[in-house]
């Protein structure tokens, strides 16, 4: 079993899921602006 | 016979209610009136807090058995007794007791020890919302994720006070200001805690009206406040991208956290179930007949967690200012996101709108509309809060999953995170 302390583990899932959680909002936006692309124009 | 009625061991054990009576049990029952009185009277999520508050009640009167808590060190008698008789495996090692099993202990197991009732209640939430303004202007999922910073620094802040890791993530996760997705957290990596957690995380989300206003006017100046945004910046959407925009969610999401998928799919199915437009019936069964069902049997499972030996300790006592820092730290947190976003757009919006880039819905959104409306009787946010707003329920999902995700990842290399 390896260790991490406290502040490295808090950190790490800040970085990382901070990170992430904004990748994936970033990728849905792209996304919904190209289905909404697709829609036809009243 | 009159040996028999005085002796010490009879009356101990026939007035037990009054005998093994403890100062815990009575704070506790306590505290249960008073969160019924806050759902009944006070109008405070009563849907959670009475069914919590008279869980609690019950699981605090003495020798009632419904339910054995703290859970560890007891094995439930399910038919099992004769097996692990015939098997030699009777008496247990010390410590260690075989019980039959209370109607709450049943519940437990059946909903909140496998994380189902959060999961089913899910559904129903996804079954009521309406992601429509939140596709009218996308860009603005990005408040809520901004909103989900007030976690991160609540972790740290955990961590510096000395709280263990899982510890952290149960208390910094109220600050997504979601109750299922704390439960099920909590269920997850600490159920000690899930008393005190889903209670601070139930009580602050009923508490955003107090909570969040102050915070917001000190972030911004009145200008900022005032500011009208036009709601020609929100494009329409027609019924095929409302439809697919769950599929969406789901595939993209669960590429990226495929640990969150319990949380992420039970909500987007709910939402994939409201937009297509097939399945009305279980639309209406998973707004109406799940989402109470379950609502209830998860707050009093919860409720009855609150056992005075788990609860009454200054551990709790820190759960609830540090899930108070996590609620403020998010507001602000959504409010600079909302300003860092007008410096790179040309389209300005009221930095307001990430105040509700949190999961409490819709309550949040009408919050940021009213001080808006103080600051500048002109200006009407309420369709641009409630985008952020449901944004903020799919960032706090998303960043309980990328957390998951991630502890899972620690523990696949071996990082033992109880050190």
């Amino acid at each position: 079993m390896t260790e991490m302390s406290d502040m490295n583990f808090g950190w790490l899932l800040t970085i990382v899921g901070g990170g992430l959680t904004m990748l994936s909002l970033v990728v849905l936006i792209i996304v919904v602006n190209v289905l909404k692309s697709f829609q036809k124009q009243p | 016979m009159l040996e028999v009625i005085t002796s010490y061991d009879f009356l101990f054990n026939v007035f037990g209610g009054f005998t093994h009576f403890t100062w815990q049990a009575g704070v506790m029952i306590a505290i249960g009136i008073v969160l019924i009185y806050l759902g009944v009277a006070k109008d405070y999520e009563p849907l959670l807090l009475v069914p919590i508050g008279f869980g609690c009640i019950l699981a605090n009167l003495p020798l009632t058995n419904l339910i054995h808590v703290p859970r560890e060190g007891f094995v439930f008698h399910d038919g099992v007794r004769d097996i692990l008789n015939n098997a030699g495996l009777l008496p247990l090692k010390e410590g260690v007791q075989l019980v039959d099993q209370g109607i709450l202990d049943v519940l437990y197991n059946a909903g909140i020890g496998n994380e189902l009732f959060p999961c089913l209640l899910f559904i129903g939430i996804g079954a009521m919302t309406d992601f429509g303004p939140l596709l009218q202007n996308p860009r603005i999922m990005l408040l809520g994720g901004a909103g989900q910073f007030g976690i991160f620094l609540t972790l740290l802040l955990a961590l510096l006070l000395g709280y263990d890791k899982m510890e952290a993530i149960c208390i910094a996760i109220i600050g997504a200001c979601d109750g299922p997705t704390s439960i099920y957290i909590t269920s997850m990596f600490n159920p000690a805690l899930l008393g005190p957690i889903s209670v601070a995380a139930y009580s602050y989300m009923s508490l955003v009206p107090i909570i969040q206003p102050p915070v917001m006017k000190l972030c911004t100046s009145k200008k900022e406040r005032a500011m009208v945004m036009s709601y020609d910046m929100l494009k329409p959407v027609n019924q095929t991208t409302k439809t697919l925009f769950p599929v969406v969610v789901t595939i993209v999401t669960l590429l990226i956290a495929p640990s969150g998928a319990p949380l992420m799919g039970t909500l987007m199915l709910g939402n994939f179930l409201r937009e297509c437009g097939a399945v009305g019936r279980l639309v209406k069964s998973a707004e109406n007949e799940i989402a109470s069902v379950t609502t209830l049997f998860l707050g009093l499972t919860v409720g009855s967690t609150m056992n005075g030996d788990v609860f009454l300790t200054t551990k709790t006592l820190g759960i609830f200012a540090l899930g108070f820092i996590a609620i403020c730290a998010d507001t602000a947190f959504g409010v600079f996101g909302g300003k860092l976003m007008n410096l790179f757009s040309k389209v300005k919006i009221n930095p307001l709108i990430g105040a509700s880039g949190i999961s409490a819905f819709p309550m949040s959104a009408r919050v940021v509309h009213k001080v808006g409306n103080e600051a500048n009787p002109q200006s009407y946010l309420l369709m641009h809060a409630m985008g952020t707003n449901t944004a903020g329920q799919i960032g706090s999902v998303l960043t309980a999953s990328v957390m998951i995700a991630v502890i899972t990842a620690l523990n696949a290399m071996g990082v033992d995170l109880s050190l």
